[in-house]
């Protein structure tokens, strides 16, 4: 399979103001294939932007290298660039220019002049559906129509490799799945390669043909779902939405020793009086659900709900970490 | 190039589709150039705004040989009677003897002599001294002037001392009148057929334009009607002769010819419109539209800085807003996007400084109710400073741009440090002793204006300062920009 992205012990490391160095990206080596979206999932602060940063061209690495359709990033800068569309977390965009000209603007940087600038602006818009809002300035725009126009130019050279940094946040769920939909088509209808970051388990599921999950400036599992999962073994996870009571540190000690299966337990409240969630890793979940609610129940916390989850992406997370993926 | 053409159009175009940034751009300093212009100029005011301006005659004129003396004609007209010390008028060859008067008499103008006309006017201007070796030694006496070694007898020692009481602020200016000059310009039938270029020097101080501006004019006046008499006589003696012969004219002495000619030769004659005008309540204009070059160019430049600042340091915004990063991460070097920024921000200055030119001119002849060029006639040389003047500012906006870290520090730095420049400069009507203000890049760029505007193109200096200053601030601002510029 051809690789269209390929880093070799990439590394950033950050001097903060007092003078301490803080390493954001501790040496990753990672493959991505051409065509295939690959989603880098992690909680913030993770170093899924710094990563992408660098192989973007914008943050220069420490150390190592990436090289995008064989050219490295940082001694060939120019032609790797010329492959790659960004579109950023934030809405870069003009805001006192039209939605057109912001378009014609950046694709004259990607070298689009005259008769061709103009037809992939009109596509673009077409394609990100403000065909009727492109003589309007950027500031008129809804935060979805500049999300979607924020894709938009990532989108005008038709790069082959497009990064996508958590294009999602902020917005209202139509535009969010605009946004995926759009994803999906650029590599099944025009055969992009998308790497695309995201700290939203359920987005990454959708999407991804391989995620790489990192944390603390690593990747610490890579893979498809399913040998992801797998690695995590047949473990449910049992959601226990609980008030009442404080949780405390003995119940979950009890749930893991005393209930058959139970693998790790994971407690999420704010404090002792609020409701609360008890996530709870076992096999055979649903054999060990009546002894966990005993249990907690015994120890004086009422259990007011119950969820049982197949193994997903965030029981990986929570299996490798020990923590959730949005703490 | 065309990725830095473009960059910088989209710059042009985002500045000039701003309302708000083009009103502080060109309105403002308009407005208060021509507002400080009216309150100080008058704009139909029946008063002299302008009174008493410390003035030194040098008048080391020697005269020709028949008893001329022009380097007279400025201390009569300017010192007051009793103060002149003049050799009696009747024998001074071109000018009869008039009464107590010493100034050549125009027969045709019956009411009055034209030195009483016109005195009153130029007393109240002026506060002018005859600068003789006696007030120079007199001043050096009273301690007002530092001149530890100085020979008397030197040939232009009262010229020096003149300058150094300038200098001092003892006076604001000096009209220097060199010991040839009537020698040069005069015209005598026979003996000194022909006339020779020639010129006085008005040695003033800078900082004090306004009143430098009056005298400047008032000594170019008087300077351009001798020698129009003179080319005056000259035509109509030509003339003569071309029709009676050489030997028919003869028979005349070059005094015959004088008082044929005195008021070709009568300053007071020009001046007549100075007088009347102020008491029509019309004067002063001349006045308005020098304080126009002077407020106007500085505040010209005190805004270009600000034009400046804000093209440059709009990359630290968009570095904000992410608009910054997308064109790094384009296939775009990062010179060029530097380069496509800078641009801009220099088309624009120049721009918005030739508006403002444009503008100024155009009050200064609704003011004056005919077109006037305020800043003279070399447009070579108006271009070459609009140009210098822009490569400072952007220099400095460059500088200012290396120095902070972020948007929000520019826009508290910024400020602060135009308001510097611009106070030290003179944007804001009054103006601080020249040794201070040579450290501010509008001190240069104002005088190179009023220079232009008094018809003076020598502003070598100026530009040179401009132009280098500018480079120099730009590139240190550029080092600084990319050392501490971090995504």
């Amino acid at each position: 399979m051809e690789l269209m992205i390929e880093t070799h012990d990439l590394a950033k490391t950050y001097k903060t103001a007092d003078g301490e160095e803080v390493q954001a990206v501790r040496g990753i080596d990672l493959e991505i294939r051409r065509g295939e979206i690959f989603s880098l999932l992690g909680p913030n602060g993770a170093g899924k932007t710094t990563t992408i940063s660098m192989i973007s061209g914008l943050v220069e690495p420490t150390r190592g290298d990436a090289e995008i359709g064989g050219f490295s990033i940082t001694k060939q800068p120019l032609q790797a660039k010329r492959l790659m569309g960004v579109v950023p977390q934030e809405i870069a965009l003009y805001n006192t220019l039209t939605g057109r000209q912001n378009l014609e603007f950046f694709g004259k940087m990607y070298g689009l002049r005259g008769a061709r600038l103009n037809e992939r602006v009109d596509e673009v818009l077409e394609f990100v559906g403000l065909s009727d809002r492109q003589k309007d300035k950027v500031e008129n725009y809804s935060g979805g129509m500049k999300r979607r126009l924020n894709v938009g130019v990532g989108l005008l050279h038709k790069p082959e490799l497009v990064y996508m940094d958590e294009p999602t946040v902020g917005i209202d769920p139509q535009s969010r799945r605009r946004i995926l939909d759009t994803v999906k088509e650029l590599r099944d209808e025009r055969g992009m390669t998308v790497l695309y970051t995201t700290h939203l388990m359920e987005e990454a599921q959708e999407l991804s043909d391989r995620v790489g999950i990192m944390d603390h400036g690593e990747i610490i599992a890579l893979g498809t779902q399913g040998e992801l999962i797998q690695s995590v073994g047949e473990e449910d996870m049992l959601i226990l939405k609980v008030g009442g009571g404080e949780i405390g540190e003995r119940l979950p000690h009890q749930l893991q020793r005393d209930v058959p299966g139970v693998t790790q337990v994971l407690v999420e409240q704010n404090d002792k009086d609020s409701v609360g969630l008890l996530k709870i890793s076992a096999k055979r979940g649903r054999k060990a659900l009546p002894d966990v609610i005993q249990l907690t129940e015994a120890a004086g916390v009422e259990v007011q709900s119950v969820e049982i989850r197949e193994p997903d992406l965030e029981a990986v997370f929570l299996h490798l970490t020990g923590r959730a993926l949005r703490d | 190039m065309r990725k830095i053409l473009t960059i910088a159009w989209k710059e042009i175009y985002l500045t000039f589709t701003n309302r708000n940034l083009l009103i502080i751009m060109i309105l403002s300093p308009l407005a208060v150039a021509t507002i400080v212009g009216l309150a100080f100029g008058g704009s139909g005011a029946d008063d002299i705004p302008v009174q008493d301006i410390p003035l030194a005659i040098v008048n080391r004129d020697q005269g020709n040989d028949f008893g001329v003396n022009y380097g007279d004609i400025f201390i009569s007209l300017l010192v007051p009677g009793e103060e002149q010390g003049l050799v009696p008028a009747e024998n001074q060859g071109l000018v009869p003897a008039q009464g107590e008067g010493t100034l050549p008499a125009c027969d045709l103008l019956e009411s009055q002599s034209s030195s009483q006309r016109d005195s009153n006017v130029l007393h109240d201007l002026t506060d002018s001294v005859v600068f003789d070796v006696a007030a120079a030694n007199a001043l050096i006496e009273s301690g007002e002037l530092d001149l530890p070694i100085h020979d008397t007898s030197e040939e232009n020692y009262t010229e020096l001392v003149a300058k150094l009481a300038v200098e001092n602020g003892t006076y604001v200016a000096a009209i220097i009148i060199p010991p040839d000059f009537t020698q040069r310009i005069a015209y005598i039938p026979r003996f000194h057929p022909f006339i020779e270029e020639s010129g006085i020097t008005v040695y003033a101080n800078s900082g004090s334009p306004i009143s430098s501006g009056v005298i400047h004019s008032i000594a170019g006046g008087i300077t351009q009607r001798i020698a129009a008499g003179n080319i005056t006589m000259a035509a109509a003696f030509d003339e003569l002769q071309e029709r009676y012969g050489a030997a028919a004219l003869s028979a005349f002495s070059p005094d015959d010819f004088s008082s044929a000619f005195a008021c070709a030769f009568d300053p007071g004659t020009d001046l007549v419109r100075l007088q009347s005008e102020s008491v029509q309540g019309g004067g002063s204009n001349d006045t308005t539209t020098i304080i126009l070059v002077a407020v106007g160019s500085a505040q010209a430049m005190f805004f270009a800085m600000f034009t400046a600042q804000f093209g440059v340091l709009s990359m630290h915004e968009e570095r904000r807003e992410w608009t910054l990063q997308r064109l790094v991460i384009s296939p775009t070097p990062r010179s060029y996007i530097l380069a496509g920024k800078l641009l801009g921000v220099f088309v624009t200055v120049i721009f918005q400084l030739l508006v403002l030119l444009v503008a100024l001119t155009l009050v200064a002849s609704l003011i004056q109710r005919e077109l006037t060029l305020i800043w003279g006639e070399d447009f070579l040389s108006l271009g070459v400073l609009v140009f210098a003047v822009a490569l400072g500012v952007a220099g400095f906006g460059m500088l200012l741009a290396g120095i902070v870290r972020t948007a929000e520090q520019g826009q508290v730095v910024g400020p602060v440090a135009n308001m510097v420049q611009g106070v030290l400069g003179g944007a804001f009507g009054f103006f601080l002793p020249t040794a201070i203000a040579v450290f501010s890049l509008v001190y240069w760029g104002r005088e190179a204006f009023q220079s232009l505007s008094l018809g003076d193109s020598d502003i070598g200096l100026n530009l040179l300062v401009l132009a280098v200053l500018g480079l120099i601030m730009y590139v240190i601002g550029v080092i600084l920009f990319n050392k501490r510029f971090d995504f």
